[in-house]
């Protein structure tokens, strides 16, 4: 058995400390681009009405960004397993899915034609709930979330809910609300949600963090083995049905924002550990503003190919999956072939 | 007596053979013709494009439809659904017993399946070209009247299209050239860009495009883009959907902007079933278009050059 005597990153505080401070400045220059960049060109704005609608663009990626990535977290703590992210848990279909069968409910019930896609938070937010309701009692087991079973339903309840929005899909038939539908599912910053909406998320958000840091010890004993973590006092029914909630309702905040946006949930936490080491603590810190700047970064993108090439805004999820998947398949290639081991 | 006989056996064996190559070749002529006169006297018509079903409803061939793709907005509801092009159902299909099956191109070019059909003899499968604009839907209404000997009408339903739209021009030609948007999906806006039968609809009612210096034919709008392009008039192209209502959420994406078509209350919904159809209704959304454009405008539906699809 080798031991190593290299001090674990996050047991160094003056490398954390610098590595988030450094993050913070990266965080705080994309932000500045993204402020002095917009449809009516580069440059800071000098019209106030500019700068409060790229404000609240940035305001808008900092709390996807940041829900999505403290998410990712807590479900990687609680699944014990580096591949979970958000949408693992059906939350985004089931948020699709919940759009869609408001829409044809009310259609009929003779409320609203098809192409009318009012109160979407709400069909959003009832299927993201839904979604997370079944999940949480169907992985129940005496009383405590089993990871794989939470694992398990996850993966079939968002193969249901992606045939719920492919049957509505074809119900709906083509325009109005198939197309706005689609739209929505590859994800954008929706400038049209009320502030009073964005606030609620950006205090749920704070809110879960805080709750997060304050259980970080007891996550990272908990993600050795169970026996060992109940050794050390934690909890474990407790610390699961929190990160659970936490994780869910985050996700859930995130999508209503700016629909399902893949990959920045499972990207920034391993960007955050290969930084930082596996602490909780620190990662969640670093994850939150990891999250923050991918986004932020993808909309600036966004906003960047439509100035030159004028093709409109591409949805950031596009760039996101793309940037992500190849940053994680980077990540990911010194571990492939271990199983053979 | 018996090489008499043997003569007469022949000529008799003759003359049945005569008969029977006689009856054969009238059988043979007689279905031939039959035939031959089937699709030009009844034909039976599937169309894979809305557009085209409009066509043929507008060159009184409407009847002669047997069949329409799924969520056709100009067919008749009563007529069978043979699926999409890119999955046609093909027993559906060739219940019908088509003589003619309509599409208009794509990117994909021709549905293998179809060809494959067509190519056996079962129908006539023809594509046309996706219009642009006015002419090309004149283009494609001469190519579908060709097909059905109906030539005559298709160049009088063309020239009856041109010259309404014509006449909806000169209306428009001496009133202020305002800058239009046309939004076909909000949350996020979603407009009309450069080389849209809409970019040339605004041209015929005498408005710019605000999106027309875009680089692709579908532009995706923040509120920043709204402010920048900053249109005089929006007009939401929502087949079917329900009027508008104060604080409608369809107009949350524009709420507040300090834009001329929202100061001024001027975002107007076209709900026309057939407004994203690229088909000889055109003048009718032209006329729609210009009224919500140009306050004051007089129509210039003075002949009812277009049927109802409901009628």
């Amino acid at each position: 058995m080798s031991r190593t005597n290299a001090t674990p990153k996050t047991e160094r505080p003056g490398r954390w400390i610098a590595i988030v401070v450094a993050l913070g400045v990266l965080l705080a220059f994309v932000a500045v681009l993204r402020l002095s960049l917009g449809a009516t060109g580069l440059g800071w704005p000098e019209q106030t009405l500019i700068l409060e609608l790229r404000g609240t663009r940035l305001a808008l990626g900092v709390i996807v960004g940041v829900a999505l990535a403290i998410s990712g977290v807590a479900l990687q703590a609680l699944l014990r397993n580096p591949l979970a992210e958000p949408f693992i848990l059906g939350l985004s279909t089931g948020a699709g899915a919940g759009i869609m069968l408001q829409a044809l409910v009310l259609h009929w019930v003779g409320i609203v034609s098809l192409g009318w896609l009012g109160f979407r938070p709400i069909g959003a937010l009832a299927g993201a709930c839904a979604a997370m309701g079944i999940v949480y009692l169907a992985s129940r087991r005496r009383g405590m979330i089993d990871p794989l079973g939470l694992l398990l339903t996850g993966v079939v309840l968002s193969t249901i809910n992606g045939a719920l929005i492919m049957m509505g899909n074809y119900l709906a038939g083509p325009g109005g609300l198939r197309d706005d539908l689609s739209r929505w599912m590859m994800g954008y910053l929706n400038e049209a949600v009320s502030g009073d909406m964005m606030i609620a998320v950006a205090g749920l958000c704070a809110l879960c963090f805080t709750v997060l840091l304050v259980h970080a010890f007891a996550m990272d004993a908990a993600s050795v083995s169970d026996t060992e973590a109940r050794a050390m006092g934690v909890n474990l029914k407790w610390l699961r049905t929190v990160l659970f909630l936490t994780a869910g309702v985050l996700a859930a905040g995130a999508v209503l924002l700016a629909g399902p946006i893949a990959f920045v949930g499972l990207v920034a936490p391993h960007i955050g550990r290969l930084l930082l080491g596996p602490s909780h603590g620190p990662l969640l810190i670093a994850s939150a503003m990891i999250g923050a700047i991918l986004i932020v970064a993808a909309d600036l993108l966004s906003t960047a190919l439509d100035l030159w090439m004028g093709i409109g805004l591409m949805p950031i999820g596009i760039f996101t999956a793309l940037v992500g998947g190849v940053v994680f398949l980077w990540m990911l290639h010194p571990q492939l072939g271990r199983g053979l081991d | 007596m018996r090489g008499r006989e043997t003569v007469l056996q022949i000529m008799r064996q003759a003359a049945r053979a005569h008969v029977w190559a006689v009856s054969m070749t009238l059988s043979l002529f007689v279905a031939a013709v039959c035939l031959a006169d089937a699709p030009k006297d009844a034909p039976r018509i599937v169309t894979f494009a809305p557009a085209i079903t409009q066509m043929l409803i507008d060159l009184d061939m409407g009847d002669a439809i047997v069949g329409v793709s799924e969520f056709d907005e100009a067919r008749d509801a009563t007529r069978p659904n043979v699926g999409s092009y890119i999955d046609p159902n093909t027993e559906r299909l060739l219940s019908l017993r088509p003589t003619h099956v309509l599409m208009m191109s794509t990117q994909t070019g021709t549905p293998p399946r179809l060809q494959e059909l067509a190519d056996r003899g079962l129908f006539t499968l023809t594509s046309y070209p996706y219009p642009q604009d006015a002419d090309e839907v004149g283009d494609v209404l001469i190519a579908v009247g060709n097909e059905f000997d109906l030539r005559d009408r298709a160049i009088e339903t063309r020239g009856r299209m041109l010259d309404h739209l014509a006449r909806i021009e000169r209306q428009t030609a001496g009133s202020d050239r305002p800058r239009v948007l046309i939004a076909f999906g909000t949350g996020p806006v979603w407009a009309s860009g450069p080389g849209t039968v809409n970019d040339a609809l605004l041209e015929a009612i005498n408005a710019d495009n605000a999106a027309g210096n875009a680089a692709t034919t579908a532009v995706t709008y923040d509120r920043e883009a709204l402010l920048r392009d900053a249109p005089d008039v929006i007009l939401l192209l929502l087949p079917g959907a329900e009027p508008l209502e104060p604080n409608d959420p369809r107009l949350a994406d524009f709420a507040g902007l300090p834009i001329p078509a929202v100061e001024n209350n001027r975002i107007h919904l076209i709900a026309d079933p057939l407004v994203l159809l690229p088909a000889t209704h055109l003048p009718r959304i032209a006329e729609q278009m210009a009224q919500a454009v140009h306050p004051g405008y007089d129509s210039q539906d003075d002949e009812p050059d277009q049927r109802d699809p409901e009628d």
